[in-house]
């Protein structure tokens, strides 16, 4: 007997908004502030339904399922994190949605719960909290604001260099579906900077709906790498809400696999004048995984620039999505504004939904955008098995060629070279035998 | 070593080679010249095991093995190795890791271990010295941005590392210097022996005055139709071939 989508969506909010009204209030009034304005506009905005544009390549459907919505455990047991070869750096661990391990800091670095926050951290917290992720059509942005028991705050004081650190967004070994509802705000001051690692842990059932909120103050720079290296049946929903300031930069590096269900919507403001913005993405998917990243650089002030560069492989039956909006702002004068998207199909049947949207509103503006899809180069695969390559170890050596480009791009060493053997273990997972390559 | 007997190809439905017959005995060093589209490279193609090319007639028998069944990679392991006349430019795969991983495979089909990074790295800097080869090109993507003659020394690095028993090369003398001509026919030499055979693709009578063959072809209209000794190179210098396509005709 089947249930009608409408209806399992009308489900789902009634039960989110009876989770909603059982939370005890937080002390935290920041929190307090995200909750009462996250429930309430989660009353009013509609899930995304058959119709709604934003979501025409993904389906809600894996999300609706039965006990995605239960209440995450405080204390649920902690799972092992498995190393990242030779990666090493002061590690928050946010487990289920919970920060359950937060690294000492020198002075200058302050990273707290937002339940805990005191002193110069509240403060932050009050003028920042929930300004960055706007609720505005987004009803699992408002359900994060909804839900969020917890929080991290990273903070980096004016000036101050803060190195590297590792965010981990990992699964309990709770077994029983779930939800859980991350929510980070990260706060650089004017003239600091920050490598930040944010690695996503987990295949099993759980919903997963992360807020990350970033404010890049003037000069200040944020390396931002992204890694979602785990597929299985993990729900995930992740927005990126950016603000970057005079002469700030930002650069974003992802290496992303699909899951049943996987989605990163990531919004960039270029604020003032002279920010800077580099995003990369390689992506791969697998089976019938499923990744939709919607991304949209807002240029909302003159002589500010981004150049975005993304790679994507699919395989089999799986589907890979990228909508790349580009809104230049009238007043947003010299702006120069690039974004590359290619795409491979490893699959007669696999699908990649590649759309670009311009709107630009300045006419002194420098704007090229550019997709194609496309296979595999058959004189490149006969190269190189003339020369005793065997055909799915040249098919390996060209899908990374066509990824080396971006996977290059990390400006991490360490993670850089733990990211390649991470995507070409995903890749061989499917019988795609490594041959004389490896 | 190689019988081609009575070989028509056609590639998109259009018949190329109408009845070719080769053979090359272990030792020998034989030249195929001929007009351009003739069906020289199609030969090479259809010998390497090119999608695209059908054989509607005839044979082509390596070592006792018809190729027809076999691979790509599975001729190479046998030990076929063709020069391109185009060699393609592959971005992202550097020079080095392609050349180990078709070392690595020929080894692994023989039975022998992977070489280690190391020593592979000597190696393929020794060979690299011998061609007067920047090591500096191992480290490009395969034929990334590389000249013309610079794509045709990298096929003859290829070729040495791989040590093939016959080696195929179409028009490697094309594109290439005057000091180049000599590095490459140098490098070419190396490879002769009683065990291997040489097949060489070409428009001049030039590199066989450094590479000296036993035979010349030529192949017209998708057949070979003359052969002879190393003196009727001199003669297609002399006439063109424009009178063996009347005889042929
Ligand atoms: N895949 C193909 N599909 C259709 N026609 C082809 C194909 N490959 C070759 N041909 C045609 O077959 C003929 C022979 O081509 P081939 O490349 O073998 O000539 P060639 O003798 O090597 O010439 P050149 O001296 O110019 O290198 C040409 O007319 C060419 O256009
Ligand atoms: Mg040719």
């Amino acid at each position: 007997m089947a249930v009608k989508l409408e209806d399992r969506i009308e489900d789902f909010a009634r039960r989110a908004r009876e989770q909603t009204a059982a939370l005890t209030a937080p002390s935290a009034p920041a929190l307090a502030t995200l909750r009462q304005r996250g429930t309430e506009a989660f009353a009013t905005t509609p899930l995304p339904g058959a119709k709604t544009e934003s979501w025409k390549y993904s389906r809600i459907g894996p999300l609706l399922e039965q006990g995605l919505l239960d209440r995450p455990r405080e204390d649920a047991p902690l799972p092992e994190v498995p190393a990242f070869a030779g990666f090493e750096a002061p590690r928050i661990l946010v487990v289920d949605g919970w920060p359950r391990q937060l690294p000492e800091m020198p002075a200058g670095i302050t990273i707290t719960r937002f339940s805990a926050a005191e002193g110069a951290g509240a403060e932050v917290l009050s003028r920042e909290l929930g300004s960055l992720a706007y609720l505005d059509g987004r009803p699992f942005v408002a359900l994060n604001g909804a839900l969020a028991e917890d929080g991290v705050l990273i903070h980096v004081a004016k000036n101050v260099q803060g190195g590297e650190l590792e965010l981990l967004l990992a699964q309990s070994l709770n077994a029983a579906p779930h939800g859980a509802h991350p929510r980070v705000l990260v706060v650089l001051e004017a003239g600091s900077s920050l490598s930040l690692v944010e690695r996503h842990l987990g295949q099993a059932q759980v919903f997963t709906n992360a807020v990350i909120e970033v404010r890049i103050g003037a000069a200040a720079h944020l390396a931002h790498m992204r890694l979602q290296l785990e597929a299985g049946a993990a729900r995930s929903l992740t927005a990126l809400d950016v603000a970057v300031a005079r002469d700030g930069r930002y650069d974003l590096q992802q290496a992303l696999l699909g899951s049943i269900f996987r989605r990163n919507e990531i919004r960039i403001h270029c604020t003032e004048p002279g920010a800077e913005v580099t995003v990369g993405g390689a992506t791969l998917t697998r089976d019938r995984n499923h990744l939709d990243t919607q991304m949209c650089l807002e240029h909302e002030a003159p002589h500010c620039t981004s150049n975005q560069v993304f790679r994507a492989l699919a395989g089999e039956r799986s589907k890979t999505v990228l909508n790349g909006r580009i809104h230049i702002h009238p007043n947003a004068q010299k702006t120069s504004a690039e974004l590359s998207s290619r795409n491979l199909l490893l699959s007669h049947d696999a699908e990649i939904d590649a759309k670009p949207e311009l709107e630009i509103y300045a006419d002194d503006v420098k704007c090229a955008h550019g997709a194609t899809i496309g296979r595999l180069d058959e004189k490149s695969l006969f190269y190189l098995r003339s020369r005793g390559v065997t055909e799915d170890a040249a098919r390996l050596m060209l899908s990374f060629a066509f990824l080396a480009g971006v996977v290059d791009a990390f400006p991490l060493e360490t993670v850089r070279d733990a990211v390649r053997p991470a995507l070409e273990a995903a890749f061989m997972a499917h019988g795609m035998a490594p041959g004389a390559a490896a | 070593m190689l019988k081609i007997r009575n070989l028509h190809v056609a590639a998109e439905g259009e018949a190329i080679l109408k009845g070719l017959d080769l053979e090359v005995a272990a030792g020998e060093v034989h030249a195929i010249m001929g007009p351009n589209g003739s069906g020289k490279s199609t030969l090479a193609a259809v010998m390497a095991g090119r999608e695209g090319y059908e054989i509607t007639e005839g044979s082509i028998e390596f070592l006792g093995e018809d190729l027809a069944g076999l691979e790509p990679e599975e001729r190479a392991w046998r030990g076929l190795f063709l020069a391109f006349q185009y060699p393609v430019e592959i971005p992202g795969v550097t020079n080095l890791e392609f050349l180990r991983a078709s070392v690595d495979a020929h080894r692994a089909y023989r039975g022998e271990e992977a070489t280690s990074a190391v020593d592979f790295m000597k190696l393929a800097r020794a060979t690299s010295k011998q061609l007067r080869f920047d090591t500096d090109f191992l480290k490009r993507g395969v034929n990334e941005g590389f000249s013309g003659g610079e794509k045709k020394r990298n096929e003859l690095l290829q070729m040495l590392l791989l040590q093939p028993k016959l080696a195929l090369l179409d028009e490697t003398d094309s594109g290439l210097d005057i000091d180049a001509l000599q590095i490459v026919a140098d490098g070419v030499n190396t490879l002769r022996s009683p065990e291997r055979a040489i097949v060489m693709i070409t428009h001049y009578q030039r590199l066989l005055d450094h590479i000296v063959p036993d035979k010349v072809h030529v192949l017209s209209g998708g057949r070979i139709v003359r052969s002879g000794g190393k003196e009727l190179a001199l003669e297609l210098e002399r006439k063109g071939y424009g009178w063996l396509e009347e005889a042929a005709a």
